[in-house]
């Protein structure tokens, strides 16, 4: 509570005379020189004794009607609009909003807010009922709507910190879902957080709460923090000969010039060099790996506040050079044989299969499928079953077998219409400059020069892509990504039956960018952060075993579409996944987003989530009502002065009484 | 000071005025010129006459203003002259002391006791004074000289408290001493034993002495208007009692109206005038209670 006249306050020491006259007098009887005894006799103890409880009593009621006058003078009024006007106070509903994210391990935060939470639960009125909510990138309730402080106080020694980023959307999205279970319709919504930047997605942008629900933050943890960690990372590798150099390019914040930043490889310090300059920098490492193979590791700060964010882990495989699988015909397979084998410095492995197996296309890369014999539906599914894995699967036709048992509808990539015998040669008109593939043939003369006589006509189906056409605007090289790999439709072919490509200049770039580029997606990603959830990939039924950093085991089961998803991925560090021959180690770390401790302040927080009212630097009472105005909405004096002739009407009676009983007597 | 004004002084003003004779001539001049304007000319204290002069009248009696006028001599005589002896007998006991604001009882006494010496001597009558408290303390035998005045209020001025009251000794012994039948007046708060006051009172009728008892109470101690828990203390004994002021009130009151019925039918058995009066009062009221005794006492 606030006064706008703070000064007449000081009228109320006025209520210390009676006291101090009181208290003076009660020491000692006062003694009265009187002429005579003779008509007197000594008054009972006992009637005594009651005659100065009646005194406290009207004592107690004149003193509080000098406070409560001195304070009507004073104009008081409430703080916050959140605090109710004691006397008319209403049961509440009040959804508790809790920050568990990772920027809450900052220093004594998470102690503070726990401390902020149990004070809310002593201080809460028995009536009110509450509800306890979780909060980090997603919410969960702790504790539904209860009037059991047992229960409340009993959840809070579970409450953990977590390494998820915050986002306020979800948790005020539950409160709002809670509060519609509310028994009271007086509600509110109290957030105890850093209150930090980060959480504030662009969806709470949005975000406003519903009317008549009270907000109330309460911050917690030191404003302008500063954090050490690691804003960026990047990792490239380079073939080097036989050899693969790895270069690790990370921007990060530090706290002072000279701190280190050390590269752990495996369980090996590898490298440390100094920050240049304190706040953000950027600090590179190379390194050699002879090895094809997995290798893991991380780069690492210097202690601080906030540890959970000072290592970012990574883990890359080098890979040997990729395989390529040829089930085509002879004559297609001789032209694509030629365009792997041309040189001893070849990067890819090249193989010529009869049959399309699981266990044959599980030790290559890529696999063309060139004019090559009917395929099975049982072929088709291990070609799906590859390209969701990672896996390249490239499309081409020839005379050899009618392009309708290629099963192009069942690969997801679009519906085949029919082969074309152009009349004139067609050309090739158009290509996607930008995408890896023809990103370093664009713009060559290399491009219109293949005549191409046959060819099929494929309608691509949703969400394939057309990387080039003909000259006639049918489709030449269409892409459809299925699962972790892609699927490409060349749409005639590797021999020169149908087309002189083969013949030409573009015709080994354009196979070698195919196949690279259906290799490059062979590589699984293995950089995660807190709170994603990683794609898993297997035969119906099939059930991957992951191990995350704490030595936890889960199992996920694929679907029936061969897909299941990992989401427990709650701490950074290095995770793996293992299915049967087929191991999947990853690297998760924590959203650098969370490290940045910009926080906003109480005023601003409930200024946009209230709805822009007052200004944003205002603390919350004050964002919503000035001290005028909040006194002219509540108007308190009035409810003083009431009391004050309520409290006159009580002496007046009670000084009558005793008069009458003393008159009686 | 008009005569009017004078009349309705207040005691608190009368104890700024330094002197008991200047008091109490202020007080009996207004009031006698108070009594020409009032309806109760009866009571003319100054009524003369004129007789012939004889051989042997002091010369100095002579109204030359009147030979001057009618070539007769002729003495002014007062009626009453020397006649009455009046007793101002006050009770200087400690209980006398009380006040409950800026005049005690004992000093109103003081003026009620010297406004009547002043107007007993100007009326020719002599006026003696015994002072008591449990024991004659004083005593000043009656003469009508304005020296005999001049004493008497210096016996008033240097009076101070005496211990506590008794009527038994003191009363009993004035009405042996005093053997010519004289006008007893008897100015006290009363506050001793009520049997005692009776008899002392019976002894006087007895020896043929006219009594007036002015009954001096200070307002408080009539309404005992008092609200507090406190612990009284008796003035002449120092006894102390703890009493609720509010709930004391009525005993006291009842008590007190008591022992006033109680004195009150003893004066009128005995034929004694009783005049209550409290120190808040104006005096006039009082000398109008004597000369309405003194007039009755004559016929």
């Amino acid at each position: 509570m606030s006064f706008l006249s703070p000064l007449f306050l000081a009228a109320a020491s006025a209520a210390l005379l009676p006291v101090l006259f009181h208290l003076v007098r009660r020491m000692r009887a006062r003694e009265v020189p009187f002429s005579s005894l003779m008509f007197l006799q000594a008054t009972p103890m006992e009637r005594i004794r009651r005659r100065r409880l009646r005194d406290i009593l009207l004592l107690a009621l004149r003193m509080a009607m000098i406070v409560l006058l001195a304070t009507a003078f004073a104009r008081p009024y409430m703080i916050r609009e959140s605090l109710p006007f004691i006397p008319q106070r209403e049961d509440e509903s009040v959804v508790i909003l809790f920050d568990q994210s990772m920027s809450m391990q900052a220093g004594n935060t998470f102690d503070e807010a726990l401390e902020a939470l149990d004070q809310i639960l002593a201080q809460s009125d028995g009536r009110d009922e509450l509800a306890l909510v979780g909060f980090a990138g997603e919410a969960t309730q702790l504790v539904p709507l209860t009037r059991d402080r047992d229960l409340l106080q009993a959840s809070i020694p579970a409450l953990r910190p977590t390494s998820h980023a915050t986002d306020l959307f979800p948790a005020f999205q539950l409160a709002e879902d809670i509060l519609m279970e509310a028994q009271h319709a007086s509600q509110r919504v109290v957030l105890i957080s850093d209150l930090q930047q980060n959480g504030f997605s662009p969806s709470m942008a949005e975000y406003t709460l519903p009317d008549g629900v009270i907000f109330e933050p309460i911050k917690v943890g030191q404003d302008n923090r500063v954090n050490r960690y690691f804003d960026d990372f990047a990792l490239t590798m380079r073939q080097r000969g036989e050899t693969t150099v790895t270069r690790f390019d990370a921007r990060h914040l530090a706290l002072a010039a000279g701190d280190g930043i050390s590269l752990v490889l495996g369980n090996r310090a590898a490298d440390r060099k100094p920050a240049a300059t304190p706040g953000l920098g950027s600090v590179t490492f190379q390194h050699t790996a002879p090895r094809a193979g997995l290798h893991q590791g991380y780069l690492a700060l210097d202690r601080d506040d906030l540890d959970r964010d000072n290592r970012h882990y990574f883990t890359y495989a080098v890979a040997s050079r990729p395989s390529v699988l040829a089930v085509a015909a002879d004559r297609d397979a001789f032209f694509l044989r030629s365009a792997f084998a041309l040189a001893e410095q070849s990067r890819f492995d090249f193989e010529r299969g009869q049959r399309i197996t699981g266990a044959a296309l599980y030790r290559h890369d890529v696999v063309f499928v060139a004019n090559a014999e009917r395929l099975t539906q049982a072929q088709v599914a291990a070609l799906r079953a590859f390209a969701d894995r990672g896996g390249g699967v490239v499309l081409s036709f020839g005379d050899t077998l009618a392009p309708s048992d290629y099963g192009l509808e069942q690969l997801g990539t679009g519906h085949l219409e029919g082969v074309v015998h152009t009349g004139e040669d067609a050309f090739i008109g158009q290509v996607e400059a930008q995408h890896p593939i023809f990103a370093s043939l664009a713009g060559s003369s290399a491009l219109i020069r293949p005549k191409f006589r046959t060819y099929v006509q494929v309608t691509p189906a949703t969400g394939s892509l057309v990387l080039g056409s003909y000259d006639n605007g049918d489709p030449f090289v269409i892409e459809r990504r299925v699962g972790l790999g892609t699927v490409i439709v060349y749409t005639s072919s590797f021999s020169t039956g149908w087309t002189d490509l083969v013949l030409h200049e573009l015709y080994v770039p354009l196979v070698h960018q195919i196949a690279s580029y259906a290799t490059t997606l062979t590589e699984r990603p293995r950089q995660f952060t807190v709170g994603d959830a990683v794609p898993l990939y297997g035969t119906p039924g099939a059930a991957w075993d992951v191990s995350t950093p704490g030595s936890e085991v889960y199992k996920v089961v694929m679907d029936t579409t061969g897909t299941g998803l990992f989401r427990e991925l709650h701490e950074p560090g290095h995770y793996t996944a293992v299915l049967g021959e087929d191991t999947y180690p990853f690297s998760v770390n924590t959203d650098s987003r969370e490290s940045a401790l910009t926080a906003r302040s109480e005023g601003e927080v409930y200024a946009a989530i209230v709805g822009g009212i007052g200004e944003a630097a205002a603390t919350p009472g004050e964002a919503a009502f000035s001290g005028e105005e909040a006194e002219q909405k509540h108007k308190l004096w009035r409810f003083a002065i009431i009391a004050v002739l309520g409290l006159f009407a009580l002496e007046t009676l009670l000084a009558h009484r005793n008069r009458k009983e003393q008159d009686a007597s | 000071m008009s005569s009017a004004a004078t009349r309705f002084i207040l005691p608190q003003v009368l104890a700024r005025l330094s002197g008991l004779e200047l008091l109490a001539r202020t007080v009996v001049e207004g009031f006698i010129a108070g009594l020409h304007r009032s309806p109760y000319k009866g009571f003319s204290v100054d009524f003369m006459q004129y007789r012939p002069y004889v051989p042997g009248d002091d010369l100095r009696r002579v109204d030359w203003k009147v030979y001057a006028r009618t070539d007769r001599f002729l003495v002014k005589e007062f009626e009453g002259e020397t006649n009455t002896r009046v007793h101002l007998v006050l009770d200087a006991s400690r209980s006398m002391g009380y006040r409950s604001h800026s005049v005690s009882k004992l000093e109103y006494a003081c003026y009620l006791v010297a406004s009547l010496a002043y107007l007993a001597i100007r009326q020719r009558d002599a006026a003696g004074l015994v002072l008591f408290d449990d024991d004659i303390r004083e005593t000043l035998s009656p003469r009508s000289s304005k020296g005999h005045l001049h004493t008497l209020l210096t016996s008033l001025s240097n009076l101070s408290l005496g211990t506590g009251t008794s009527f038994d000794k003191p009363l009993h012994a004035i009405a042996d001493q005093q053997q010519r039948r004289g006008f007893i007046v008897l100015v006290s708060d009363l506050l001793s034993d009520p049997d005692q006051l009776i008899e002392a009172l019976r002894h006087f009728r007895f020896s043929g002495h006219e009594v007036l008892i002015f009954h001096i109470l200070d307002p408080q101690e009539v309404a005992f208007d008092f609200d507090d828990v406190m612990r009284i203390r008796d003035l002449e004994t120092g006894t102390r009692l703890l009493v609720e002021g509010s709930s004391a009130r009525k005993l006291y009151q009842e008590n007190f109206s008591r022992f006033q019925k109680r004195i009150r039918r003893a004066c009128g058995l005995l034929r004694t005038d009783y005049i209550m009066i409290t120190t808040d009062r104006p005096l006039d009221g009082a000398l109008f209670q004597y000369l309405s005794a003194r007039s009755r006492r004559r016929t």
